[in-house]
């Protein structure tokens, strides 16, 4: 490995060191209070990092926005949760099962990493597709993937119990383990935008043209890109599923999908970084909105019965600023170490290159 | 012979509705780049104007002309108020705003009517039916059908006569060019959008003609496939949106009315399978120029 190959891997790791450690702090914030509700909240939160590093990791780094991770994240949940539940409730609760996976009963680990696998490969498949096409397109495209998971999510009941909701999914979350997840996914994003591939994507998200003309194979780098974050999506999923205990195809549509993607932009969209503080941020003000969630309000002049939506409308308000404000995000090209180390190797980053 | 001939009419019944809707949409999008999510709720609009009139008794030749006006405006405000402060943005940046101002507006009505559907007090004769041989044919659907083209062709006609109508066409093919022409651009904008409300204002008359309820998200999953037809067409090809919008209407009717029993639950998502293999053979659409990197 030459110098500088090792370089650029060393920084990546110490940036995701930084954010994971940022990370751990937060969790242990969620261990100290120790009351249900206070660890429930960070859990939310390291489950939506996931989700967002997973978006960032294609979305960032090619420019395209998708709305389409949805669909990674409930063939992800689904996945984990019919490997998990008791085999003996699985016949009376889905009716269409192959019989090998009637009687699967896997632990968390190796069923969040087959979800991850399967979100994957759905990726792959789709991605050759998809990936063909470019710009507007590619985002309609997106979006009606998201479309077809839903219908299959709704109308496969035999595997999917359908709207009906799909429960008695093992309570397997615990803040540790999310912690876990989320750190490997931090890194795998960081490392992935660092190295050669997401420096080209990178590249050719800023002038597509430019780098298809100087040989950058643009639509392969797009798939890596499109591959690693349907994995992270599906991983996401199956935690969710595991947090929450009952998924449902609203679950994965297009309600979480806005809110993915408000905590995407509110962080900014070109970092790893800008993906944790937008989940930290979002999640911090769905918290503390939802209690006055179907709350009356009196304005004294205008009386609302029923805050229905206030979430929705908070979100709303956030991406508008940032839209008309800020358009970068709250990171806008530069990781958090980065800004506080600076980016062309001053001093005190010369020790991670090992020499 | 007989099942052929109610899926033809259905077809074009659905297709007119996907077909108006998308040429609003290539409208705007051919103008400013914009894919505008928010067009949905102007539907949706369409047919909260609808429920209201009709609840308080307002005939119905009035409804037909007032329902298009108010998305009109409504298209005219949204202009105004979200998007003219976004003008040469990133796609990305309008496409989020855009996002944001259909979460917005959705959850407005949620708040303000209800989530629940309101239902529409339709006047009796859109249930009638007129019998041409041994057929019954719903005398909505034909009037559906008929006032598309009659739109279809008056569009065509105002973007090929009048001099608004012209500008518009040369800002689709390029915006700046015009600007140093001395085009006034905010007017072009402005109207691109009065015209997109006006038709998901006609959208809306014919869907709600059939269905009767509206509710906050009722303009999501049609102005979605209303997409998948602009890019169908070719984006930024009206032609190519429309053709496109009557495409998806006669799939979906096809796929509802020939898959098996158990299947008919995922014929939505057939129909977007067959689109997305379309696009395989022609990245740029039915009627689209090569474009981008594909």
């Amino acid at each position: 490995m030459t110098a500088a190959a090792r370089s650029w891997l060393a920084r990546a790791l110490a940036g995701s060191a930084l954010l994971a450690a940022l990370l751990g702090a937060v969790a242990l914030y969620g261990w100290q209070l120790a009351s249900a509700p206070n660890e429930t909240k960070v859990e939310h939160f390291l489950i939506n990092v996931v989700f967002v590093v997973g978006l960032q990791v294609f979305s960032g780094n090619s420019g395209i926005l998708s709305f389409g991770q949805m669909a990674f994240a409930g063939v992800g949940a689904y996945t984990a949760s019919i490997l998990t539940i008791d085999p003996l409730l699985k016949p009376t609760l889905l009716t269409g099962l192959p019989h090998t996976l009637e009687n699967a009963h896997l632990s968390f680990l190796s069923a969040t990493l087959v979800a991850g696998a399967v979100a994957g490969c759905v990726a792959l498949v789709t991605g050759l597709a998809i990936l063909r096409l470019d710009g507007a397109s590619a985002v309609i495209a997106i979006l009606s993937l998201l479309l077809i998971a839903d219908v299959v999510f709704d109308a496969w009941i035999g595997v999917t119990r359908g709207a009906g909701g799909l429960y008695a999914i093992p309570d397997e979350s615990r803040l540790g383990r999310l912690l876990v997840f989320a750190i490997a996914a931090v890194v795998a994003a960081r490392v992935f935008k660092d190295s050669r591939s997401g420096l080209l994507l990178r590249g050719s998200r800023e002038d597509a043209f430019s780098a298809a003309s100087v040989g950058v194979p643009v639509r392969a780098y797009r798939m890596r890109a499109w591959v690693l974050s349907g994995i992270l999506s599906g991983v996401a999923g199956a935690l969710l599923a595991f947090w929450l205990g009952t998924i449902s195809p609203t679950n994965f549509f297009l309600a979480p999908t806005f809110a993915i993607v408000v905590m995407f932009i509110v962080g900014g969209m070109n970092t790893v970084t800008g993906a944790v503080a937008g989940a930290g941020v979002v999640t911090l003000v769905q918290e503390l909105v939802r209690p006055h969630e179907d709350q009356g309000l009196d304005l004294g002049v205008v009386d609302v019965h029923r805050l229905t939506g206030l979430t929705q409308l908070v979100l709303v308000a956030l991406i508008l600023l940032v839209m008309y404000v800020r358009r970068e995000g709250l990171f806008g090209r530069r990781e958090l170490d980065e800004l506080l180390f600076g980016t062309d190797g001053s001093p005190r980053l010369t020790r991670f290159r090992g020499r | 012979m007989h099942e052929l001939v109610q899926n033809v009419i259905n077809g074009l019944s659905l297709g007119s509705t996907y077909a108006l809707l998308a040429l609003g949409l290539a409208l705007v999008f051919s103008i400013m780049g914009l894919i505008n999510f928010a067009h949905g709720e102007l539907f949706t609009i369409g047919g909260y104007t609808m429920w209201w009139l009709f609840d308080r008794g307002v005939p119905w030749p009035l409804v037909v002309v007032l329902t298009p006006l108010v998305c009109g405006v409504a298209a005219m405000l949204m202009e105004r108020a979200a998007f003219r402060p976004l003008r040469g943005a990133t796609l990305v940046t309008l496409l989020i705003t855009s996002f944001a101002v259909s979460y917005f507006l959705q959850t407005v009505f949620q708040i303000g009517i209800s989530a629940a559907p309101e239902g529409i007090e339709l006047p009796g004769w859109v249930n009638d039916t007129v019998h041409v041989g041994s057929y019954t044919i719903a005398s909505v659907k034909l009037v559906t059908t008929a006032v598309t083209l009659v739109a279809l062709v008056a569009l065509t006609l105002f973007l090929r006569r009048t001099r608004l109508g012209v500008s518009m066409r040369a800002a689709a093919e390029d915006f700046e060019v015009l600007r140093l022409m001395g085009v006034n651009a905010n007017r072009v904008v402005l109207f691109a959008f009065a015209v997109s409300g006006v038709l998901a204002g006609l959208a809306a008359l014919l869907f709600f003609a059939t269905t009767a309820a509206v509710d906050p998200t009722t303009g999501t999953p049609l102005v979605i496939n209303a997409f998948i037809a602009v890019i169908l067409g070719g984006l930024g090809s009206l032609p190519g949106a429309v053709v496109a919008g009557f495409v998806l209407g006669f799939a979906e009717v096809l796929f509802e009315s020939r898959l098996p029993g158990s299947a008919t639950a995922f014929s939505n998502a057939f129909v977007l399978l067959v689109i997305i293999g379309l696009l395989l053979v022609r990245p740029q659409g039915l009627l689209g120029r090569p474009a981008g990197l594909t």
